[in-house]
């Protein structure tokens, strides 16, 4: 019997109704945000103030605040089962992982990747559909000489992630030996 | 024979919507349900292959990127915005409907929703042939004469991969509306039988949850 009873009281709370107003009260707090988004884009602009890698990060964090709204009561995983939830959250820690470790071996590679510099450096696509398949690929390869030195230029900020993966590599290295 | 008869009668103790390999109908909502997250998931993975692209090739040419989004109307991308943040708040409201056995408020809810994904899709065409005749189209198709931005080319790519695969959740997600809708006349669904007004919710939401993280990352870069 009280197996039946929990049973019963998941199934209450599996099919939860929630008022009206709260409905309500989400949507206008999802239309508050969408509007924050959008001031958080133009305000520095006006202000002509450069946030610089700051900017996205607020425009990620406001949109994270929104979808958790979304999901928490207009998908009701607030009363739904936990397991949903892990579903739902388990998707997003693999697509994490796929995220931080594309752009930890991007961010931290001493040349930039072949793909990076296509034929038509600097010069409109179109001027370079026209030109044939053989003269493309002599194209490609000055470009890539010529890029060298920009390269360059674009890995020098970040010259101090690039001394991060040095090190574990050669911890690495010292761990195997042992 | 009569009493045979009698039996084939009384065969369907089961409403109709219930399966009888099921335990119960909990048991069959739970396994529907179950289902729906897990293709939420993959959904999820599906979309992220781009946003990872997006990460990837923004982080390589910032420049482009921004030069690319001043070619976008930020006015029809807030519209576009509050339009499904508004239908997901319906969707929302219909799948109370369905469980408090309101089925004229059921019906009205599902028919907005239907209206606002119309709207989105009719905004989401204009944007779309605007930027056709201008020539701001992905990778060597790109033919815009004014302001040339190298890999700006990449960013109209991702714009176009993003925004179409979402339009395409969006053209599904109308038909799936429709077919509740329809359903919903015919006064399928109350407040023991909801599952599908339910899963196609889950979906709707999700659609709108992505165009959430898609607006600022296409139309607000800076």
């Amino acid at each position: 019997m009280s197996e039946y009873a929990t049973a019963h009281d998941a199934h209450d709370a599996q099919h939860h109704v929630s008022p009206v107003s709260l409905y309500l009260t989400v949507w206008i707090g999802l239309m508050i945000l969408t509007a924050v988004t959008v001031l958080a884009y133009y305000i520095p602009i006006w202000l002509n103030v450069s946030l610089g890698a700051a900017n996205i990060v607020i425009a990620m964090a406001i949109a994270t605040v929104k979808a958790s709204l979304v999901a928490w009561y207009f998908m009701h995983l607030r009363h739904d089962k936990k397991f949903h939830l892990l579903a739902f959250l388990s998707s997003l820690i693999f697509l994490g992982l796929f995220l931080t470790l594309t752009l930890l071996d991007i961010n931290t590679r001493e040349d930039q990747p072949a793909f990076a510099k296509p034929s038509y450096e600097g010069k409109m696509p179109a001027s370079a559909e026209h030109a044939g398949g053989e003269k493309k690929e002599g194209e490609a390869k000055e470009g890539k000489e010529e890029a060298k030195p920009e390269v360059k230029s674009e890995a020098k900020p970040e010259a101090k992630s690039e001394a991060k993966p040095v090190s574990s590599v050669t911890s690495a290295a010292g761990a195997t030996k042992h | 024979m009569a009493q045979a008869v009698d039996e084939l009668k009384s065969e369907p103790k089961h409403p109709w919507y219930f399966h009888p390999h099921f335990t119960d109908l909990e048991q069959q909502y739970d396994t529907a349900k179950l289902g729906m997250w897990t293709f939420l998931a993959t959904e999820i993975l599906m979309f992220g292959g781009l946003f990872v692209a997006y990460a990837l090739m923004f982080s390589m040419h910032p420049d482009a990127f921004h030069a690319g989004h001043h070619h976008l109307n930020v006015n029809l991308g807030v519209i576009n915005t509050a339009v499904l943040i508004f239908s997901s708040l319906t969707m929302a409201l219909g799948v109370r409907a369905a469980q408090t056995n309101n089925r004229k408020a059921l019906i009205v809810n599902l028919a907005i929703t239907i209206a606002c994904a119309c709207a989105f899709l009719v905004v989401k065409y204009f944007e779309y042939s605007h930027k056709y005749h201008e020539g701001l189209l992905p990778g060597r198709f790109y033919t815009y004469p004014e302001g040339y931005v190298p890999h700006i080319e990449t960013y109209f790519s991702l714009y176009f991969m993003m925004t179409g695969l979402h339009g395409i959740h969006v053209t599904v997600g109308i038909g799936l509306l429709i077919w509740l809708l329809v359903r919903a006349m015919k006064g399928r669904f109350n407040s023991d039988y909801y599952t599908p007004v339910d899963l196609v919710g889950l979906y709707w939401h999700l659609v709108d949850l992505i165009w959430i993280y898609l607006f600022p990352l296409l139309y607000l870069v800076s």
